[in-house]
C-alpha cells in the first residue's frame, strides 16, 4: 500500500502567528493530535506534545505565546509515492507519531501511528476470516 | 507492552502530571489510589480540558481532567484483540490488567513503531503482495 492511499488530505493547518490557545481549540474542535504550520510552504508542525512540554508545564499563558514559539521547525515528512511500510519505518526511527506528506514543496496528507494501527487491525481481520 | 507504568493520584495537579509526562515522554498517566485504577488521563485530555479551556495547570486535579473506568484488556489476550479493541473504541492507549492489578501499558505509538517487523509481515500475507503491486502499478 502507498502512502497517498492511506493518507488524510484534510490536513488542518495554522498559521505561525495563532496564539496556542487558537491552536489548541482548533485541533480539539477537529479532534486532532496536531496541526500543521503553512506559510505557502510547510514551516512547522505542532502537536499535543508541544502544548504540554512548552506551556503546561512551564506555566505559560496558551493566548499569549504564538504558535512559531512552540513548534517544530524541522519536520521530517514523506512522499506520497512512498509505501506504507517506509512511512512506518521513518516514524518509528525518528520516534513520532505524525508525519505530514509532501509532494514538491506542498503538505498533501498526513500519515499518522493511528492509521498505521488501523491497517493493522483490518489486517488481522483478514486473516483471521481467510483461516 | 511497557511494564513501567507511571501512575498518579487524583488529587495532584495537572501541573504535575504534565511534569511526569514530559520528564518521561510519554503521553498519558494511569491514576490510581493505592492499587486501585481509578482512570487515565493524556496529553489529549490537558489539549482539550486545561489548555483549549484556558484552565490554570497548578489549580486543575487531575480528578477532573481524567477519564474515568477507562478500556481495558486482561494481559492474557492476544494481541490482535488489543490492536481491534483499540480500533472499535478509538483509542490510543489501553491499560493492561492481570485479574484487578495493573501491569502494563500497551500504545497505539508502540504497535506502529515498535512493531514494523510486524506490518511487514503482515503486508506479506495480504492478499496483494508487493510483487505483483509493483508489475501492476
Amino acid at each position: 500500500m502507498f502512502v497517498k492511499e492511506l493518507m488524510h488530505r484534510d490536513v488542518k493547518t495554522t498559521a505561525s502567528d495563532a496564539t496556542v490557545l487558537e491552536a489548541a481549540r482548533k485541533m480539539t474542535q477537529n479532534n486532532i493530535g496536531c496541526l500543521i504550520v503553512v506559510n505557502d510552504t510547510l514551516e512547522g508542525i505542532v502537536t499535543e506534545r508541544d502544548m504540554l512540554n512548552k506551556i503546561v508545564s512551564s506555566s505559560r499563558d496558551p493566548s499569549q505565546v504564538r504558535v512559531r514559539d512552540i513548534m517544530t521547525r524541522d519536520v521530517v515528512s514523506v512522499s506520497p509515492d512512498k509505501d506504507v511500510e517506509e512511512a512506518t519505518d521513518i516514524m518509528s526511527k525518528h520516534r513520532i507519531k505524525r508525519l505530514p506528506v509532501v509532494f514538491g514543496n506542498e503538505v498533501v496528507g498526513i500519515i499518522t501511528s493511528t492509521d498505521i494501527v488501523s491497517i493493522l487491525s483490518k489486517a488481522i481481520r483478514e486473516i483471521y476470516s481467510q483461516q | 507492552m511497557n511494564r513501567d507504568v507511571k501512575t498518579i493520584k487524583p488529587g495532584e495537579s495537572i501541573l504535575d502530571a504534565a511534569s511526569i509526562m514530559n520528564e518521561f515522554r510519554i503521553g498519558c498517566l494511569i491514576v490510581i489510589i493505592r492499587t486501585k485504577l481509578m482512570g487515565i488521563i493524556t496529553e489529549r485530555d490537558i489539549l482539550e480540558k486545561v489548555v483549549a479551556e484556558d484552565r490554570k495547570a497548578s489549580k486543575t486535579k487531575v480528578s477532573q481532567v481524567m477519564t474515568r473506568d477507562p478500556v481495558m484488556i486482561d494481559d492474557d489476550k492476544d494481541i490482535s484483540e488489543a490492536v481491534s479493541i483499540m480500533n472499535k473504541f478509538d483509542i490510543k492507549k489501553l491499560p493492561v490488567v492481570s485479574g484487578q492489578s495493573l501491569v502494563g501499558l500497551l500504545t497505539v505509538a508502540d504497535l506502529a513503531m515498535v512493531q514494523p517487523e510486524l506490518i511487514k509481515r503482515i503486508s506479506a500475507i495480504m492478499a496483494f503482495p508487493k510483487k505483483a503491486r509493483t508489475v501492476a502499478g
